[in-house]
């Protein structure tokens, strides 16, 4: 079985991958956005996810150690790297102290950084081509657009979990940046928007004015929600 | 060595199932032993603290790639030990001085 998600929380992906195993789903595989899935006996595996050094490889340092513990690496994307373990051979937990949990997330959270501002520079460089008025570009930096503010929410939502864990730890935060969320309507306007560019010569205008005007409303309601929720968190 | 101490309380027990040559899921087993199933190390708290202690030079690997198992084995070096025991001397401190409320209640 093959099931397609976009996860940008490691926590929620990890526990839907539990969830998947304890209904007899095991997860064996994963290309961009694709979850491979073989029949298990339900809950035969317990899933954790890790953030390596390496881009889409593992130490044999790291895949030694992991196997001696009895984790099994599944899968390695990007920094990700997938394991389970036999639920029959104990609790899976991967990082077990407040101090370890907080460099973990720290890494997690400069990657989503750097990816954003990666991003955010390929949207001006399309946004210059866009002005020359080149479709493509416009389709690409509407894209680019989206993929900033989601990962921009990755970034808050990390911080968000580092600040928690430095309270726990008694250290108080100085950190001004608290849960500043965008909402996902926002993306999805731009998403829209990218593709009534691209279609605008081969569909019926009518049909491209009707969803230009949703990926509009989609957007300013995004972006109200999107205030209303800092306001509260003041 | 200002830094080093107070140790959290993963690299206290991590340094001391290394005081004999230990590979990672002994010291995971040890430490569990220890403390009676409180501190359960896991894979990736463990992982990053044996590359800590080895880039400090706390702990160095005994062991690697015996013909019999190929398990890697880590032992506490003399940095290591010194800085267990000045940790040592700071918790001592902190039990004498906790004796302190027992006057109190007195």
């Amino acid at each position: 079985m093959i099931k397609f998600r976009l996860y940008f929380d490691k926590d929620k992906e990890t526990e839907w991958l539990n969830k998947m195993s304890e209904e007899g789903y095991a997860m064996t595989g994963f290309f961009a956005g694709f979850y491979w899935f073989e029949k298990c006996e339900p809950g035969k595996y317990v899933y954790q996810i890790d953030f390596g050094e390496k881009l889409f490889a593992v130490s044999n340092n790291y895949r030694e150690f992991m196997q001696e513990t009895g984790a099994e690496i599944v899968q390695t994307w990007g920094y990700w790297i997938i394991l389970r373990k036999l639920a029959a051979d104990g609790e899976f937990q991967l990082y077990t102290d407040v101090d370890s949990s907080i460099e973990h997330y720290t890494k997690i959270r400069t990657m989503f950084k750097v990816v954003a501002i990666i991003e955010l520079i390929c949207f001006f460089m399309e946004l210059i081509c866009a002005m020359e008025g080149n479709t493509w570009a416009i389709v690409f930096m509407f894209i680019l657009a989206a993929l900033t503010v989601v990962l921009m929410n990755a970034t808050f939502k990390t911080n968000q979990i580092i600040v928690e864990l430095k309270e726990r730890k008694g250290e108080v935060s100085s950190c001004g940046l608290r849960n500043g969320k965008v909402s996902p309507l926002v993306p999805c306007g731009m998403l829209l928007s990218s593709c009534v560019t691209l279609a605008r010569e081969t569909v019926d205008h009518r049909i491209i004015m009707a969803v230009q005007i949703m990926a509009i409303i989609f957007m300013l309601i995004g972006l109200y929600r999107s205030r209303g929720k800092r306001e509260q968190n003041l | 060595m200002e830094k080093n101490i107070p140790l959290t309380e993963a690299l206290f027990y991590i340094l001391l199932a290394v005081r004999h040559p230990n590979h990672g899921y002994g010291i995971i087993q040890e430490v569990e032993e220890m403390t009676a199933g409180r501190v359960v190390l896991g894979a990736g708290t463990l992982y990053g603290a044996i590359q800590s202690l080895e880039k400090k030079g706390w702990i160095r690997i005994y062991s690697e790639d015996t013909e019999s198992r190929k398990k890697k084995e880590y032992l506490i070096t003399e940095q290591g030990k010194a800085v267990f025991q000045e940790e040592r001397k700071r918790l001592e401190e902190l039990l004498e001085n906790a004796k302190c409320m027992d006057e109190n209640a007195n």
